[in-house]
């Protein structure tokens, strides 16, 4: 296996990224909409109106001891920000490394084929190792990469108008780091390694976004679990999830290399 | 040394087309061969078996007298097919750069072999302009850069010429023929050109729905027909029924004057004659099928 023809296909993926406007627009909108949108909207309704304004307020009320919240934050307000903006909302960081680098495998493999790169590529020395190692890591590099710097403007922005309004930080929970360290990279492998599968056979781009869409459910079905309080997710219980899952993806990718037969993609091409 | 040889090679896909039956040639190194046949002949069929892509159902072929892996094929040989694309979104040289690196070429070998290629290609000037916004001539030639940029022993070739003008087809043709003289490469050429496979072909190969029913060179090809020289002359009627051309096979050159006297008699005027062998054209519909003027 040649590393350097893995680092062509990825340069070369990652360009071809910058120039697909299918590609970047969800690269950019979706995270600034979780990054700015959701913690101003919170934070305005609560400062501003009142808890009352946000729907199942009274519900919440009754789940705060089940959360970990902090000593120093005793108002309600507080309480519900800090729980929606470290609990609630949590899972959609999960969403956008995976919803991003599966976008990108989508275009990228069946982007190759709808414009007859594919065969091109299939008749160079590259292996079938080295092809799915190049898109895996094309793909996942700029997911996950793309998560910190829209976690980071989260975290300033919820920070920064929760200090502002309530005099208190919010964005604090330790529950962050397994989940953006551990969680979020193994959730986009996942999601990528689904997405490669379906679009190795797929023929076109909308099919394969589509199927691949499917992957996110388990994650909004983490985020109701959340907000009804059903599971709490501590920095442990995510760190053993993260591990299961990075487990599975490593068996995932060995299961995925032998299943990309060059001789069957050229006959669907 | 043989760079192709095959031994009954056979395709059979899935869904039970017979693509290739009983395939068996050699391809002498340092050559031109030029396979032609109708669409869906199995001409690609095979070009994806020997370029290690397709796995044949039954037969063998060795490449260079050895019995090749996939991978080792596909680092000796380059393929320029109808359908494979380059990247549009990228310039002509960073896609040399892109397919270089992947045959293991230094950085600085690939600038200096891809500007030389892509210059004799006639695309100095274009280099750095996105593939995306070549005419389709261009974009086939940038292909044949692509193939050549790893000096490969063995040349695979579908239809390098489709798309291009007459000129920038017989600039490709002589390129073609170069790069088998001077670097010794075998090639290996599909094409539906037949002036471009009689002018730079030395063995032909004619597959009909999978079968390779001649394989020689021109005059082997054109000996087993029985065929020799045909005098051809233009004749125009005096009845007023406008232009013929006929057709006599002639064996001696004492035969012309007799066949010509013969056109004169008949009350014509001989407008143009001429003694030719046959054509690629007239042997491949001759060994094929489909019309064959007398």
């Amino acid at each position: 296996m040649k590393n350097k023809r893995i680092a062509a296909l990825i340069r070369k993926d990652l360009r071809e990224i910058g120039g697909t406007k299918m590609v970047m627009i969800p690269m950019i909108v979706v995270p600034l909409i979780m990054a700015l949108v959701i913690p101003v909207a919170i934070i305005l309704t609560l400062a501003l109106g009142s808890t009352d304004m946000l729907n199942g307020v009274e519900q919440m009320e009754k789940l705060i001891p089940v959360y970990p919240v902090p000593e120093r934050i005793t108002e309600l307000p507080q309480q519900l920000l800090y729980i929606f903006l470290n609990y609630t909302f949590l899972p959609l960081f999960l969403i956008i490394p995976l919803m991003i680098s599966s976008i990108i495998a989508a275009n990228s493999v069946v982007g190759e084929k709808e414009r007859g790169t594919l065969e091109t590529l299939l008749y160079t020395p590259v292996t079938n190792r080295e092809f799915i190692l190049g898109k895996l890591l094309g793909a996942f590099l700029p997911g996950v990469l793309m998560t910190f710097p829209a976690f980071l403007l989260y975290a300033a922005v919820a920070n920064g108008l929760s200090w502002h309004f309530f005099g208190t930080l919010t964005v604090t929970s330790p529950v962050w780091i397994p989940a953006l360290l551990l969680l979020s990279p193994g959730v986009a492998l996942l999601g990528l390694g689904v997405t490669l599968l379906v679009s190795i056979k797929a023929k076109t781009f909308m099919e394969a976004q589509q199927v691949s869409a499917m992957v996110v459910l388990p994650l909004v079905a983490m985020m109701l679990a959340q907000i009804s309080g059903l599971l709490i997710f501590s920095p442990l219980y995510l760190v053993i999830i993260a591990l299961v899952l990075l487990m599975g993806d490593y068996l995932l990718v060995v299961k995925l290399i032998p299943r990309f037969n060059r001789e069957a993609v050229l006959a669907r091409l | 040394m043989k760079a192709i040889a095959t031994n009954h090679l056979a395709k059979q896909y899935d869904q039970g087309a017979m693509a290739l039956a009983d395939l068996s040639l050699e391809v002498e190194e340092g050559t031109v061969f030029g396979f032609l046949g109708p669409n869906g002949a199995g001409k690609t069929t095979t070009v994806r078996i020997l370029n290690g892509t397709l796995t044949p159902t039954s037969g063998s072929f060795t490449l260079f007298s050895r019995q090749t892996d996939p991978q080792d094929i596909r680092l000796l040989s380059g393929t320029l097919s109808e359908t494979a694309r380059m990247y549009e979104g990228l310039s002509a040289l960073d896609n040399l750069k892109f397919f270089g690196s992947l045959y293991d070429l230094d950085t600085r070998e690939i600038e200096k072999r891809g500007r030389m290629l892509l210059e004799k290609l006639g695309l100095k000037g274009r280099e750095e302009d996105k593939v995306g916004t070549y005419s389709t001539g261009m974009k086939k030639r940038v292909q044949l850069a692509r193939t050549l940029l790893h000096q490969p022993k063995l040349l695979f070739l579908d239809e390098p010429t489709s798309g291009l003008d007459p000129e920038a087809a017989g600039e490709v043709s002589e390129l073609i023929r170069t790069v088998a003289r001077e670097e010794g490469t075998t090639v290996f050429l599909c094409t539906h050109n037949l002036p471009m496979a009689e002018k730079i072909c030395d063995q032909v190969g004619f597959l009909d729905r999978g079968h390779l029913v001649a394989f020689g060179t021109r005059e082997e090809l054109t000996a087993r027909l029985g065929k020799g020289k045909v005098l051809e002359i233009t004749v125009r009627s005096s009845e007023g029924r406008g232009d013929d051309i006929i057709y006599h096979p002639v064996n001696e050159e004492s035969e012309i004057n007799r066949h010509l006297r013969a056109a004169m008699d008949r009350g014509g005027i001989i407008l143009e004659s001429k003694l030719q062998r046959p054509g690629m054209e007239e042997l491949y519909f001759s060994y094929v099928g489909g019309k064959n003027e007398k």
